[in-house]
């Protein structure tokens, strides 16, 4: 009998040992449903999708939004869906999201496309109120599967204090540019015995070198066009890789940065985006190639009084003209990945999709501009948003009055990522530039190089071949 | 009287409560070797000669075509990151079995000795094997920054700033790989320090006494004594080293993030990196492929070891 009892205390303790991980038993059993949003936590911050999400429960007054920000979630996302443990309702990250609809784990979310919301022209389908490219963008087998849910403004991010004080013009074109950053280095604080205060032109991190995306494929969409931009992003040849557009952006940055090390702080080449952010508002550079969510990740390390500002990216030599011979401006949105999604095996698909809906609205979209000071892709006006900071309101300037390029791409190459996106080889273009000392056009042609190799290897592992 | 043979007494005594007993006890650590290892590792090998096929959303057979594609990556001249992470990862089988090794077997050897400040010097050592290793590479990164740190402040003063790279040490792609390997002497060496004084601390004092009364000296004290008496911990450290050439990536990872260019990068760091881009055909491949090398390296090294420093009873 003892013994039994023994072997049945034993099943009692594996079982209760097994169990008690898998369960939530500790929360309140609450009235209330239940959505539980995770969210990316970077550089926009929480402050959006908790303003979002408060709105939401008040017109919802019978929902509780759980919300729970993670910095990784976009490293851990694929594991969830797949393990189907601890899934939300929604995920708001930085999503590969093709792959995952493809793999079944993303819940068909076309009617959030097709539901209605409020503009400034009354009500309109959300697919007439997102940027188009995004309409088409989001679609895996004829089905929308994520929504963005930012439009980054990128490109280049001025010390406005700093240029008041100096004289210094925001320059127009790149031409300007350059003659910037000889000002910039011929100015007396950086001709005086006091290494300490001087000021170079830039900073910016060797780290993560791709933060020189921004202008640099702003610059190759000016000269190429955004439509043959867009085209790139199809993948649909390897012609695509020999654009010019790519040689002359690669060559403005051999010009700024590559052939000019006294054009940057010493040791940009080591540093990641924070220590170079906390160097620009310091005041040790002019400049910084970086996004609009900047001013959100500095935070406390903006020194009070210190002004900054967004750029329009000055325009290279020879940029696409506007029929009334004005160079076109080209804002980098920098989006494409930013996205909610929604797991097909989510407890509250539907109330998920209302959430959705609901972000969507004037009000909302509004809303997330005055918390984060950026956009998103959606046609609407910022004019009468309160409380937005000098920066903010140059970023959205720049948003409002340019043609946005994006880096959307549905080609299986870039869903199954079969190269780095727009450097294949996947090698830094800038730091092969500025410290291998390779010049834009070798990097150029050794990327086009790279391409032809193995073009029809990455073709037959995607199955197009 | 009957006599009842072993067999039979074993038969007898494991009655059907002894056997539920055992398989219950049993089921779960089976269980879990069965889900986290023997089937972790068999979707492994799948996945290698798998692709992920975008239209239909599974995975089809489509035999070597990873491997093929691995090979032809590594040794693709247009980029050379790959190779980089290879060759980074191999180079530290040579430093740290004989370079890091026999000086820390020196350092053991001087701190058993009890050489003056023996005690400053054990803390010196000790200290980074206990403190965190986001806070020293912090720290690390601090000592050799190009802007504020004190060592290049000390080179530029006794007027050897010429040898600082531009952007610093680990922003130059000649010097970042051999900055790190600096990194993980200072970081690592507290480590082994520990393991080694342990054994020599075993050693009978005796065998040193008598040693000394036949005249030996300290050259031979640590060759003829010492080394041959703690042959199984060196065995120890040296496996161990070699397992990590498979494994290092965290220290660079966290001091360059792989950079700049990849001439940083490590065989672990890019499975790691891949995973987490969702490309888990190519981690796989990359992982048995290294696996594949690894375990008969690791399993010779094991034997030729046990040859060279064979175990000794005292």
């Amino acid at each position: 009998m003892s013994k039994k009892i023994i072997i049945l205390l034993s099943v009692l303790i594996l079982a209760t040992s097994t169990f008690t991980s898998c369960g939530d038993s500790a929360k309140p059993v609450s009235s209330k449903q239940i959505l539980k949003v995770k969210y990316a936590k970077t550089g926009f911050g929480s402050e959006w999708i908790e303003s979002i999400a408060k709105e939401f429960e008040l017109v919802n007054p019978g929902v509780k939004v759980e919300l729970e920000g993670d910095a990784r979630i976009s490293q851990k996302i694929e594991t969830r869906l797949a393990a189907s443990s601890d899934l939300a309702d929604v995920y708001a990250a930085t999503i590969n999201w093709g792959i995952l609809a493809a793999k079944g784990y993303l819940a068909d979310i076309s009617d959030v496309y097709n539901a209605d919301t409020d503009s400034q022209n009354g009500t309109v389908k959300i697919n007439g109120k997102i940027k188009s490219a995004f309409v088409e963008g989001t679609k895996y087998q004829g089905k929308n599967y994520a929504l963005p849910w930012s439009e980054g403004s990128a490109g280049i991010v001025y010390n406005k204090t700093m240029f008041d004080k100096f004289g210094w013009k925001v320059p127009i074109t790149v031409s300007e540019l350059i003659e910037l950053c000889n000002q910039i280095r011929n100015s007396p604080v950086n001709k005086d015995e006091d290494a300490n205060n001087d000021i170079k032109p830039f900073i910016w991190p060797g780290q993560v070198s791709q933060y020189w995306d921004y202008p640099v494929l702003t610059w190759w969409a000016q000269y190429s066009g955004i439509e043959k931009y867009d085209t790139f992003f199809k993948y649909e040849t390897k012609d695509v890789f020999a654009d010019e557009g790519r040689l002359k952006a690669l060559e403005v940055y051999e010009n700024l940065i590559g052939k000019r090390k006294d054009n940057y702080v010493n040791g940009s080449e080591s540093k990641d985006h924070i220590a170079a952010q906390i160097d620009f508002a310091q005041s040790k550079a002019a400049m910084i190639p970086d996004g609009s969510w900047v001013e959100k990740e500095i935070g406390t390390s903006l020194p009070k009084g210190l002004e900054i500002r967004m750029m329009a990216t000055p325009y290279i030599d020879g940029a696409k003209k506007d029929a009334n011979g004005k160079p076109i401006q080209i804002n980098n949105g920098w989006s494409g990945f930013d996205n909610f999604i929604i797991p097909a095996k989510a407890a509250h698909i539907e109330l998920a999709k209302k959430f959705l809906i609901f972000s969507c609205s004037d009000k909302m979209l509004k809303l997330y501009t005055q918390k984060t000071g950026s956009a998103r892709p959606f046609n609407y006006s910022v004019d009468d948003i309160t409380g937005l900071t000098g920066f903010s309101k140059s970023v959205l300037d720049i948003w409002q009055n340019s043609q946005s390029i994006y880096q959307i791409s549905t080609s299986p190459m870039h869903v199954q990522r079969m190269f780095s996106s727009y450097w294949p080889t996947g090698l830094s273009p800038y730091i092969s530039i500025s410290s291998s000392g390779k010049s834009a056009s070798t990097v150029f042609e050794e990327e086009i190089a790279f391409v032809n190799r193995n073009w029809d290897a990455w073709s037959k592992l995607v199955g197009s071949k | 009287m009957k006599y009842l043979s072993k067999e039979k007494i074993k038969k007898k005594k494991m009655s059907k409560v002894t056997v539920s007993f055992i398989i219950v006890m049993l089921a779960y650590p089976l269980a879990h070797f069965a889900v986290f290892w023997a089937y972790v590792n068999f979707n492994t090998i799948v996945l290698t000669f798998q692709r992920f096929d975008l239209s239909t959303g599974k995975y089809i057979f489509i035999g070597f075509e990873n491997y093929v594609s691995y090979f032809k990556a590594l040794f693709d001249s247009g980029n050379n990151s790959l190779m980089t992470a290879v060759t980074n990862s191999f180079l530290m089988f040579p430093f740290a079995n004989f370079f890091v090794l026999p000086l820390t077997i020196i350092f053991s050897y001087f701190l058993h000795r009890k050489i003056l400040l023996y005690k400053f010097y054990r803390v010196v050592f000790f200290l980074p094997s206990i403190l965190s290793i986001v806070v020293l590479t912090m720290v690390f990164k601090f000592m050799i920054d190009s802007s504020f740190g004190p060592f290049d402040y000390l080179l530029k003063s006794i007027g050897l700033g010429k040898i600082i790279p531009q952007g610093g040490w680990l922003a130059n792609v000649h010097t970042a790989y051999p900055t790190i390997l600096v990194f993980l002497l200072w970081s690592s060496i507290g480590y082994a320090i520990i393991l080694l004084s342990g054994a020599i601390s075993r050693i009978p004092e005796s065998i040193f006494e008598s040693a000394r009364l036949d005249g030996i000296g300290n050259v031979r004290e640590m060759t003829s004594i010492i080394i041959p008496l703690i042959a199984p911990t060196i065995s120890t450290i040296f496996i161990l080293n070699t397992i990590g050439v498979f494994t290092f990536f965290l220290q660079a990872r966290l001091l360059t993030n792989g950079g700049p260019n990849g001439a940083t990068g490590t065989i672990s760091m890019d499975i790691i990196n891949s995973v987490e881009a969702g490309l888990f055909n190519w981690a796989a491949t990359e992982g048995v492929i290294f696996s594949l090398l690894a375990i008969p390296l690791i399993l010779i090294l094991k034997q030729v070891l046990e040859k060279i420093l064979p175990s000794v009873e005292y």
